[in-house]
């Protein structure tokens, strides 16, 4: 082994001590061996290291290059371009039957056919092209053609019905068949399917105007991100090569809104759970906008400008005016005409992301030149024009005759505006606590759920997702922000949403955007319109609940308050006619004992006196005394006189009724009817088992009468003895109760009884309301908490359980 | 990604990122490498060879940037190239021009220079067996500690670790010379 190798790594590896050290140093100045071997060791170590960097970029390369290989794989839609034909949505326009026509000259004006054209069967449309016409074809795309669309040679609008002929070729066996080629300049694509599309007025062939452009919708089952749409490009061996690649937009396709689900989340579920039927959207739908109530200060402190840096370091820039987050207008022309290919981070689509474009472009109308024509410019020798042009592989398209003056001097200065810096975004901190209303009020959304509002980015699955979250943000301005930009599309408005939260509503707003979903197209005036009517319903909304509200309060308050009154009533009433009753009782026992003692009774005794019992007397007014006790207890009287030995008795005997299935009812009384007094007297109720004693110098009749909501159940005893009764009840109406009552007893006694079997009925039912009130509250206490997630703490599933 | 995101990621050691965000100069160094004699693979090896360069370049605390990283990439891919054709003995195009900034173009030949003797002595690295090229990237690249490097590549200990390397340093030195002479 060679002897210096060790001690040389050992030294480059610092491992050495200070005294080696120094030696080897000194030795290193005077050995030319050493120091040759030293240099020949460094020099391994280095290329140790670069070994190792080599094979880190060799692996990061082999990765990138795979990823960027499966992008490539993008799915092709081929459109010829010229002009256009297809199946209507809205009125079916004379579809003749498929057939192969073959005309002279084709879209570019040549008799160079492609196989394709051949083989493939045309269908063929006949449109009024002074109208807005949407059609379908055969496989389900949908092309919506504007109004004068179509042009003629001389650049006129066609006037006279004109034929629309298209070719499809969307399944793999149908390309085959057609012999198309899926390649792009020798690259070989996938593809989702191919047509082609062209407009004659006769023979002659007509051109879009490039200012009213047809909107295509091709039906994919797997969308891919970065699908394209290719231009047919024939060539003379009859093949056709796909080139001027462009960005598809993910559309949304919207719903039927009244399908969807807007309620916060778990609200169906709470109010199935609180025995509603959750199926009948009139009464969900009554109890939700029932909480609707007024948070008038949700407009403050938009953000007015936002940069957004994604997870993966992608940075969005966003441009939102106080109010209502309408973009300025050079970020519209972008986003109409550059998006679909420019991003404005420094991430390469199909060109050049616009991140520090003002850094790096020449100086001077070089930007406008290029926008308007770079075809031009590359052709005049413009360096730059010449760089970007061989970077990207292709060019851009002309925008001469698209953009007037002003639509390209906003986009000039947005794309050219300094880099811009995140806003601070006013907080909370500035609006009190009580004014501040953290929560969305139902009137908002039953003024969006509402079939208006159908075609709009509201009325898709992906915004039904997306304000289950907005629920929980407790910030009203969320929602607005949606509601406010219907003409953007959702990932837009995400993004600004994902800057104004913070954590893990953040992060999910960051994945909605990060879904790209796209948006639904409505113009602004449609956008305006729906803006208004938002405004409009949302305010009637919450005047209508509120007053409803109200109303019912003020009728449940009055009808408690009249409950009362009635109550006070009888109770004074009762009042009188117990003691009524009772000293008629009195009286008869009285008479009776005197009668049994053999004496005469003293006459005129004050009423007052026999229930205070205030008798100083000794003799006769024993009597009293004990008469008097017997009868307000109702308990047997024996009294022998002390004087005459005689016995004075009077008894009482216990009579017991139970009510057969008492629970069933909402209320029993039981009457007992004595025939000698001049109304009833009632029997008492311990746990539903009625016990008195009865009188045994008077007969009595007992009824007993069960309430259950308007219904009254009845059953009577006659001639009640001293004993044990089980009795059933069965329903009476009314009429026949009174009936009854006006047969069986005298007219004072049916009178006392009407009266308060009334009062029963009647309290029977004010309890019944005011538990349904009772209920009711709960169950709007509990639900609030699931209809403003914001206001409480606990999680809503757990409500449910309670 | 900006260059100076690259730049960052780079000296972190995220290659990965960082070879994504300068994949985007990869066609203009193909179209090049292509038009000159060079096949598709070819001109992916002269790419990462300069990014190698490149990366090398960013290891000097001082280092600036005078040009944008596609300018620099695309020089150095394009002399590495010239190289290579020199090596072949096959004719350059007459459309090659130098580069037009000449203290850019310098600065590359230099960087190049440099590189000379460690790209030598990284090939005599591959030499060697797999072993002992793993156990000699781990140390000096990815600075690994010998205890552990001994035990993942499964030497019973340290010392053990230690003279292996010991002696793959001195093959590679052996390698090294011959190469050179």
């Amino acid at each position: 082994m060679n002897p210096y190798t060790e001690l040389i790594s050992r030294y480059i590896n610092n491992e050495l001590s200070v005294i080696e050290k120094t030696a080897f140093e000194a030795d290193l100045q005077t050995n030319p061996q050493l120091k040759k071997e030293y240099d020949l060791q460094l020099q391994v170590v280095q290329g140790a290291k670069r070994l190792g960097l080599k094979q880190e970029i060799k692996s990061s390369f082999k990765k990138t290059k795979t990823q960027k290989f499966l992008k490539k794989a993008v799915v092709t839609i081929a459109l010829t371009l010229a002009v256009i034909g297809i199946v209507l949505l809205v009125k079916k326009i004379a579809n003749k039957s498929p057939n192969h026509i073959l005309h002279e000259l084709n879209e570019q004006g040549t008799s160079n056919w492609s196989e394709a054209d051949k083989i493939l069967e045309a269908q063929v449309f006949t449109i009024n092209p002074e109208r807005d016409t949407i059609i379908e074809t055969q496989h389900g795309t949908v092309i919506s053609i504007p109004a004068h669309s179509f042009v003629n040679k001389q650049g006129v609008a066609a006037e006279l019905p004109i034929d629309l002929e298209i070719k499809e070729a969307m399944t793999p066996s149908e390309i085959m068949k057609a012999g198309l080629s899926t390649t792009s300049n020798g690259k070989l694509l996938e593809t989702g399917g191919m047509f082609y599309i062209n407009a004659r007025n006769g023979e002659d062939n007509l051109t879009i105007d490039k200012s009213k452009p047809l909107n295509v919708n091709v039906p994919v089952n797997n969308t891919k991100n970065d699908m394209m749409l290719f231009k047919g490009e024939r060539k003379a061996d009859g093949t056709i090569n796909w080139i001027e690649p462009k960005a598809m937009k993910k559309k949304l396709s919207t719903v039927d809104i009244l399908k969807l689900d807007f309620y916060p989340e778990h609200f169906l579920d709470s109010v199935k759970a609180f025995g509603f039927n959750n199926k009948n959207k009139i009464l969900t739908d009554s109890i939700y906008y029932s909480y609707s109530r007024d948070c008038s200060l949700e407009n403050y402190a938009y953000p007015t400008e936002v940069v957004y840096e994604s997870a993966d370091g992608t940075i969005t820039k966003s441009i939102v005016s106080g109010s209502g987050f309408s973009m300025s207008d050079g970020k519209q022309v972008f986003y109409q005409n550059c998006a679909m290919c420019h991003s404005m981070d420094a991430k390469k689509i199909t060109g050049p992301g616009m991140a520090g474009l003002s850094g790096r472009i020449p100086k001077g109308d070089w930007l406008e030149r290029y926008i308007l024509n770079n075809q031009k410019l590359i052709k005049e020798g413009d360096v730059y024009a010449n760089k970007i042009y061989n970077e990207s592989g292709s060019g851009m398209p002309i925008y001469e005759r698209v953009l007037n003056y002003q639509e390209l001097h906003a986009l000039i200065e947005y794309l050219t505006q300094k880099d811009n810096i995140v806003v601070d975004y006013t907080t909370r901190d500035s609006i009190s606590e009580e004014t501040f209303c953290p929560e969305i009020n139902p009137a908002k959304i039953k003024a969006i759920w509402d079939k208006k509002f159908n075609h709009t980015i509201l009325a898709t699955k992906e915004f039904e997702e997306r304000l289950k979250v907005i629920f929980t943000t407790c910030d009203p301005r969320i929602l607005n922000l949606y509601i406010k930009n219907l003409t953007h599309p959702l990932y837009e408005i995400d993004s600004i949403v994902a800057t104004i939260l913070s954590g893990e509503l953040k992060t999910k707003f960051l994945n909605f955007y990060n879904r790209k979903d796209g948006g639904v197209d409505i113009t602004d005036d449609q956008s305006k319109k729906l803006q208004v009517y938002f405004e409009e319903k949302k305010t009637i909304y919450t005047n209508a609940v509120n007053k409803a509200l109200q109303k019912m309060y003020a009728d449940e308050d009055l009808k408690r308050q009249i409950a009362n009154d009635e109550k006070t009533k009888h109770n004074n009433f009762e009042e009188i006619r117990k003691s009524q009753t009772f000293s008629e009782e009195l009286e008869i026992n009285m008479d009776e004992a005197y009668r049994q003692l053999g004496k005469k009774r003293p006459k005129a005794l004050p009423v007052d006196n026999y229930l205070s019992g205030s008798i100083a007397q000794t003799g006769w007014n024993n009597v009293d005394k004990y008469v008097i006790e017997s009868t307000t207890n109702r308990t047997t009287l024996d009294y022998k006189d002390p004087e005459t030995g005689k016995k004075a008795i009077i008894k009482y005997e216990p009579i017991t009724i139970t009510i057969n299935d008492v629970k069933k009812y909402d209320k029993v009384v039981c009457y007992m009817i004595p025939d000698k007094l001049s109304s009833f007297q009632l029997l008492k109720n311990t746990n539903y088992v009625f016990k008195e004693n009865l009188n045994e110098l008077m007969n009595y009749t007992i009824i007993a009468i069960g309430f259950k909501g308007n219904s009254t159940y009845y059953h009577e005893i006659k001639l009640a003895k001293a004993q044990a009764y089980a009795i059933d009840l069965s329903s009476i109406s009314a009429k026949d109760l009174d009936e009854k009552l006006n047969v069986n007893f005298p007219l004072n006694q049916q009178q006392d009884l009407s009266k308060d079997i009334n009062y029963q009925l009647f309290e029977a039912k004010e309890n019944s309301r005011s538990l349904k009130i009772q209920q009711r509250e709960e169950i709007r206490y509990r639900l609030e908490r699931v209809v403003f997630p914001c206001s409480n703490m606990l999680p809503s599933a757990q409500l449910l359980e309670k | 990604m900006t260059d100076i995101e690259i730049i960052k990621c780079m000296r972190e050691g995220k290659y990965n990122p960082a070879t994504k965000g300068l994949y985007t100069y990869l066609p203009v160094v193909k179209k090049f490498v292509q038009k000159n004699n060079g096949t598709k693979q070819e001109a992916e090896d002269v790419f990462q060879e300069g990014l190698v360069i490149f990366c090398k370049k960013l290891e000097d605390v001082n280092f600036e940037l005078r040009c944008s990283i596609n300018t620099y990439l695309y020089s150095v891919c394009k002399l590495l190239w010239l190289d290579e054709l020199k090596k072949k003995n096959k004719q350059i195009k007459n459309d090659f021009l130098p580069l037009e900034d000449k203290y850019l173009s310098e600065e590359i030949n230099t960087d190049i220079e440099n590189d000379r003797p460690i790209k030598a002595a990284q090939e005599a690295v591959f030499m060697l067996g797999e072993k002992c090229k793993e156990l000699l990237q781990l140390f000096y690249f990815k600075k690994m500690t010998m205890a552990q490097i001994a035990s993942q590549l499964g030497f019973k200990t340290e010392k053990v670790a230690k003279n292996q390397k010991y002696r793959c340093i001195e093959k590679a030195k052996e390698n090294l010379k011959q190469l050179t002479h």
